[in-house]
């Protein structure tokens, strides 16, 4: 009966809090690591040089740069957070200044 | 071109790939197909017994591939369908003794005498996965509702891509609706979100299912098991039908529940 009566939405579905919940969690996480197949120290280099590329445009805060795998509807992605200042004091905008 | 090969594979052991090949395997025969299973678990044969045809094994995989016997030699009639047959792996022999090519020959001269050919992958993803999956015009990947198994599934769909062989179908082995109603088990939509590739069987946990392969009588031989009835889906949508999923997985849980209401009620009778 219960089962009709969640059919029906008249119950809440316990579904999303039980343990089904955690490995969902779990196999997401586990799986994007896999599917990215980077050691650490590859990934390591990649967000260095990302950080390398961004830098040269825009004055980034290095030590509150975030690095992420993440799993949203069907697609694999690194997500980065990168905090800039506005001020840019690299010699790219020297001209600009000047000029 | 002639009959289709398919490959049934997991990566992970024990999540039910034999079992699974035997069933879908009988299931493709029923409905009138002629069929060869090949037992590619070279030196851990187990596709015999699960048919029930270990006592008939004289010449096996190993001795078609060295040329000691002709292929229908080795071709083991199943005892009700004879247009089902099984080709037996060697159980002293190890994944060395067979090549790609061999699996290849071997598909080359079943294809054209045959609907199907199902192929019983080894667990793993070294030389025996790579061999069973050599002559495979498509694969299913047999995986069960546990993180272990559908990381393995995972893996094994990157590999299938890798070799121009993916993505392959899932099925899905083993669900108990019960514990996907209360959250304690992934369900098939789970599953399919996390693995992104198209479904093409849910097997439900079944309780026919282990003595089946206790007499080496498939279960789909056995009109009242659920996950006989699945296997027989498979089959259905391998031979090309489009077989609806929902209705019987769920009209099945509701009228177990009720069955349960019953006979609970007739023992209440009965005590007083």
């Amino acid at each position: 009966m219960a089962g009709l009566l969640e059919r029906l939405g008249l119950l809440k579905r316990a579904g999303r809090g039980g343990s089904a919940a955690s490995a969902r969690e779990r196999l997401h996480f586990v799986l994007l690591h896999d599917r990215i197949d980077l050691s650490p120290e590859e990934l390591d280099r990649m967000k260095k040089e990302i950080l390398e590329v961004i830098s040269r445009y825009v004055a980034v805060e290095s030590d509150r740069v975030d690095f992420a795998l993440e799993h949203r509807r069907r697609d694999n992605l690194i997500v980065a957070e990168v905090p800039f200042s506005k001020q840019k004091t690299g010699p790219g905008q020297v001209g600009r200044e000047t000029g | 071109m002639g009959g289709k090969i398919v490959t049934i594979t997991s990566g992970k052991g024990g999540v039910g790939k034999t079992t699974a090949t035997a069933n879908i395997g009988v299931a493709l025969a029923q409905l009138g197909k002629r069929v060869v299973l090949i037992d590619a678990d070279i030196g851990l044969r187990n596709l015999d017994v699960v048919m029930g045809l270990e006592n008939r094994i004289v010449y096996n995989l190993v001795d078609v591939a060295e040329g000691r016997c002709k292929l229908r030699q080795a071709m083991i009639k199943h005892k009700l369908l004879p247009d089902l047959h099984l080709i037996p792996a060697s159980q002293t022999r190890d994944k060395s003794a067979v090549s790609q090519s061999d699996m290849i020959q071997v598909s080359d001269w079943l294809r054209p005498e045959v609907d199907f050919v199902l192929i019983d992958s080894p667990a793993g993803i070294e030389r025996g996965f790579r061999n069973a999956i050599a002559p495979a015009d498509e694969v299913l990947i047999v995986t069960n509702p546990e993180v272990s198994a559908v990381r393995d599934a995972d893996r094994i769909i990157g590999l299938l891509e890798a070799a121009g062989k993916g993505p392959g179908k899932l099925v899905l082995n083993r669900i108990r609706q019960d514990m996907v109603q209360k959250g304690e088990m992934l369900s098939a939509d789970d599953v399919t979100d996390i693995l992104a590739i198209k479904m093409i069987g849910i097997v439900p946990e079944d309780q026919f299912v282990v003595p089946a392969s206790n007499k080496g009588v498939p279960v789909v031989l056995n009109e009242e098991s659920r996950a006989g009835l699945a296997y027989h889906n498979i089959a259905r949508r391998l031979n090309g039908e489009n077989v609806p999923f929902l209705p019987l997985e769920e009209e099945d849980g509701f009228l177990r529940r009720l069955t349960r209401l019953f006979s609970g009620g007739n023992q209440l009778l009965k005590q007083g």
